[in-house]
């Protein structure tokens, strides 16, 4: 019994740490896209954009006066407008930093958080070290 | 005792896998290494494997009749029928904290499997925390409460030896119920599902991820904990009117209350995090509300469990208090501390435009609810604070309850109605006459009608605070039929829709809105049957066979009295013919049972359930010289549509919980269309 036991043991510790035993994998931690800025813009411009669904919607359900109603709009669509801006800027900065595809990637050079100093992996939108905003 | 070893083994694994997942996250979130990230993650479902393992394996027990197992004998017997015995793993302190276990690891591994891609940042500070809990209940489980734990007796030689009873204890009769097979579980789901938002929420502030990505995440699991707690709460409240005898449903049991106090404040949490998303406000109190709902979770079972008051649930304590307390304590102290420790960065990104607006409204139901739940805490805790300064265990009672929960409840009734018909920003006077117009002025006229009514059904009038219910429950329907009457005719005018379509599509793709209204339309149901109490009859009556007595506009006649046996009770049953007016329109069979192996009674009370109103007779027993019954009889008033109202609340999470359906409007506005966004 107690063998079998043991065995249950030891092959449960190989399953679980079979991720960092496996001699193949060299995967790279990858921020998931609403840990970069042009994800958080992104979130940002689609709860814009559903304030500015739920606004039309209260006003045709006539809880909205009119001059409330187009300047709460007004208001929304140029917060929405500057998100967007914001965003191209990011995007069209990635796409002119992103290499060609025929070439070989290189190596990216070494960045340092500027709070801390520590070494960043490479698209960190946050220190790993002390949780400062990449770029802050 | 091959089971019991098993059991023990996965359970003892577990423990050591969880610190390991704890460890494994963070030295992962630290490095950024992927692959001890996902070595943390597989530890995860490894605890929730072997905590599954030591659940089959008590299972296994129970079912086998091992009396041998302490457990197993004290909560179950051989005669007892199947479901009870599956009842029986959480009938008694060991198992119910090894399902407790159950379901937080179960939520663990489901928040790891549907959030690991999305939030890799904050999901290895979420296992931490989860594991962390996960932890401190398999350490009870291992070493404080352990299910596995064998029975020794002496033997003639005076050495200490394995020992098994030829039967165990059983059930304890007062859970030999269908809503207590099922209480507990649902219960315990709704608890401990908060702790997914509250492990979000501590990530979060670890990583000073504050904006509204972790609240939306986590908002499908606080609804999913949410639902079940309050069908955990309203399942107890059956099983007590079913099984407890004295023809209600909710004392303000300490218990009872334990359960309340987190489904308030997730109630709050569940709306001002909508404000959270919207507007990037309330942030300091969305964090402050799901630490304080989890650590409600935490204390609900503490007092449950640590017997420090006096309670229905004194079946499962036991002397693991100190262990809830220190564990309740160091929770407290670490959530708070890092609350204040990160208020820099909760900073709100709106202000309140106008006091008059769909989010004062909702700031104004937090503060209520959140009042509610403060003020139940203090009354259930006063007992133990009066105890420790007096050295009386004095408790406040139901009038203290009554004086403060029912005038809290009501305020919370008419914001429940006022609230939805508030836009978001700002809300101009027009607009205001507009839409209350016709709901203020529907309940005011129909309030003379209610005052007629009460006293033709059930000959009394209202008192003042049932009048009050009565007329805002009115006015809340009016409000929730007026929202979709509305909603559909805009979409009838913008899409040409057939008003059925329009309502249904109205509903699909706005679902969280609109299911939140059904939610609300049980609400007004459940506060619909709770006025009833306000009409309830009750006569105590000793009555032999042929005899008759009366209560309400029930006329009670003993046709028979019988008893009867089999392997589990002794029971004595009462044949009574009900009539109403002179004709009879009932047969009632209360009962009273004695079962065997626990030596305690019990009372099956028999109810003629109306929607508009229950007829419940308890059988007390027979009189001092054996010849009559002694019958207790109640008329409740209107309580069906507690049970109803229950129902609508699970159709309308459904209904929030449903994929949204989105607008092709919708999905061009999230395109960077400039265009879209002018005015049409």
């Amino acid at each position: 019994m107690e063998f079998v036991l043991l065995g249950s043991a030891l092959l449960i510790a190989l399953v679980v740490l079979w991720p960092a035993l496996r001699s193949d994998n060299d995967e790279q931690w990858i921020f998931s896209e609403e840990d970069t800025p042009a994800g958080r813009l992104s979130t940002r411009r689609e709860v814009l954009v559903g304030n500015i669904a739920d606004l039309d919607f209260e006003f045709a359900m006539g809880k909205l006066a009119e001059p409330d109603y187009l300047s709460l709009r007004d208001n929304l669509k140029r917060q929405t407008l500057k998100v967007m801006e914001q965003l191209e800027v990011i995007e069209s900065r990635d796409h002119t930093n992103a290499p060609p595809e025929s070439e070989p990637a290189t190596a990216p050079a070494t960045a340092f958080c500027s709070a801390c100093g520590a070494s960043l992996p490479p698209r960190a939108a946050f220190c790993p070290s002390c949780g400062s905003a990449v770029g802050s | 005792m091959l089971l019991a070893d098993i059991g023990n083994f996965a359970l003892i694994v577990a423990f050591v896998l969880a610190f390991f997942s704890i460890a494994a996250s963070l030295l992962g979130a630290h490095r950024l290494d992927p692959r001890l990230l996902a070595v943390g993650e597989r530890s995860v479902h490894g605890v929730t494997l072997l905590v599954l393992v030591a659940t089959l394996a008590t299972w296994g027990l129970i079912l086998n009749d091992n009396f041998g197992i302490d457990y197993v004998a004290g909560h179950s017997n051989a005669a007892m029928p199947l479901h009870y015995k599956i009842g029986a793993l959480w009938a008694g302190q060991d198992g119910s904290l090894l399902l407790w276990t159950l379901v937080l690891v179960g939520f663990a591994s489901a928040a790891v499997f549907t959030q690991r891609k999305k939030h890799n940042r904050l999901m290895p500070y979420a296992i931490a925390v989860m594991m962390g809990t996960t932890a401190f209940f398999l350490y009870l489980n291992n070493f404080r409460a352990n299910p596995f734990d064998g029975l020794m007796g002496i033997t003639q030689s005076g050495q200490e030896a394995p020992w098994a009873p030829a039967d165990g204890r059983g059930l304890n009769p007062l859970l030999q119920h269908w809503a207590m097979v099922i209480h507990p579980p649902i219960l315990y789901v709704g608890y401990i599902g908060f702790i997914v938002p509250f492990a979000f929420c501590i990530a979060a502030l670890w990583t000073r991820q504050l904006g509204s990505s972790w609240v939306s995440t986590v908002r499908r699991f606080t609804l999913v904990s949410w639902i079940f707690l309050g069908i955990g709460i309203l399942l107890g409240g059956k099983w007590a009117y079913m099984e407890l005898g004295w023809g209600g449903y909710w004392a303000w049991d300490p218990v009872e209350n334990a359960s309340l106090m987190p489904w308030l404040t997730g109630t709050a949490f569940l709306h001002s995090v909508i404000v959270q998303e919207k507007r990037g406000m309330l942030k300091v109190w969305n964090v402050s509300l799901i630490s304080l709902t989890y650590l409600l979770s935490i204390l609900g079972t503490f007092l449950t469990r640590s017997g420090v008051v006096s309670s229905v649930h004194s079946f499962a304590q036991s002397n693991i208090g100190g262990d809830f307390a220190f564990f309740l304590i160091a929770s407290t102290v670490l959530c708070t501390a890092l609350i204040v420790w990160r208020l820099p960065f909760l900073r709100s990104e709106g202000r309140l435009d106008s006091m008059i607006s769909r989010e004062s409204g909702f700031l104004f139901n937090n503060l209520l609810l959140l009042a509610a739940a403060l003020s139940v805490l203090f009354g259930t805790v006063f007992p133990i604070f009066s105890e420790l300064i007096t050295g009386r265990n004095v408790s406040v009672g139901q009038a203290y309850f009554n004086r403060i929960e029912i005038p809290l409840g009501l305020a919370l009734l008419f914001l429940t109605g006022a609230g939805p018909l508030l836009a978001y920003r700002k809300t101009s006077k027009s607009s205001l006459r507009k839409n209350f117009t016709m709901p203020v002025a529907v309940a005011i006229v129909s309030a003379p009608l209610f005052f007629v009514g009460s006293q033709a059904m059930f000959d009394e009038a209202p008192g003042v605070w049932a009048m009050i219910s009565l007329v805002l429950c009115l006015f809340v329907t009016m409000t929730i039929v007026q929202e979709f009457h509305k909603g559909t005719a805009a979409r009838i005018r913008k899409h040409g829709e057939n008003y059925l379509t329009a309502m249904v599509n109205l509903t699909r793709r706005n679902n969280r809105r609109y299911g939140g209204y059904v939610v609300h339309f049980g609400i007004v149901l459940i506060f619909l049957g709770i006025t009833g109490q306000a009409f309830t009859r009750e006569t105590r009556g000793v009555i032999g066979v042929g005899e008759e007595m009366r209560v309400g506009q029930y006329e009670l006649r003993i046709d028979e009295i019988t008893q009867r046996e089999n392997a589990n009770y002794w029971s004595g049953q009462l044949e009574v013919a009900v009539s109403r007016g002179g004709q009879e329109v009932f047969r009632l069979q209360p009962e009273k049972r004695f079962y065997f192996a626990s030596e305690q009674p019990s009372s099956e009370v028999a109810i003629a359930r109306q929607l508009r109103e229950d007829l419940y007779l308890v059988y007390a027993g027979l009189n001092e010289d054996q010849t009559k019954a002694v019958v207790q009889a109640y008329v409740n008033p209107l309580v069906a549509w507690v049970w109803i109202g229950g129902a609508v609340m699970i159709l309308g999470t459904a209904i929030c919980l449903l994929p949204a359906l989105r607008s092709r409007r919708e999905d061009q506005a999230t395109s960077p269309d400039r265009e879209l966004l002018e005015v049409r």
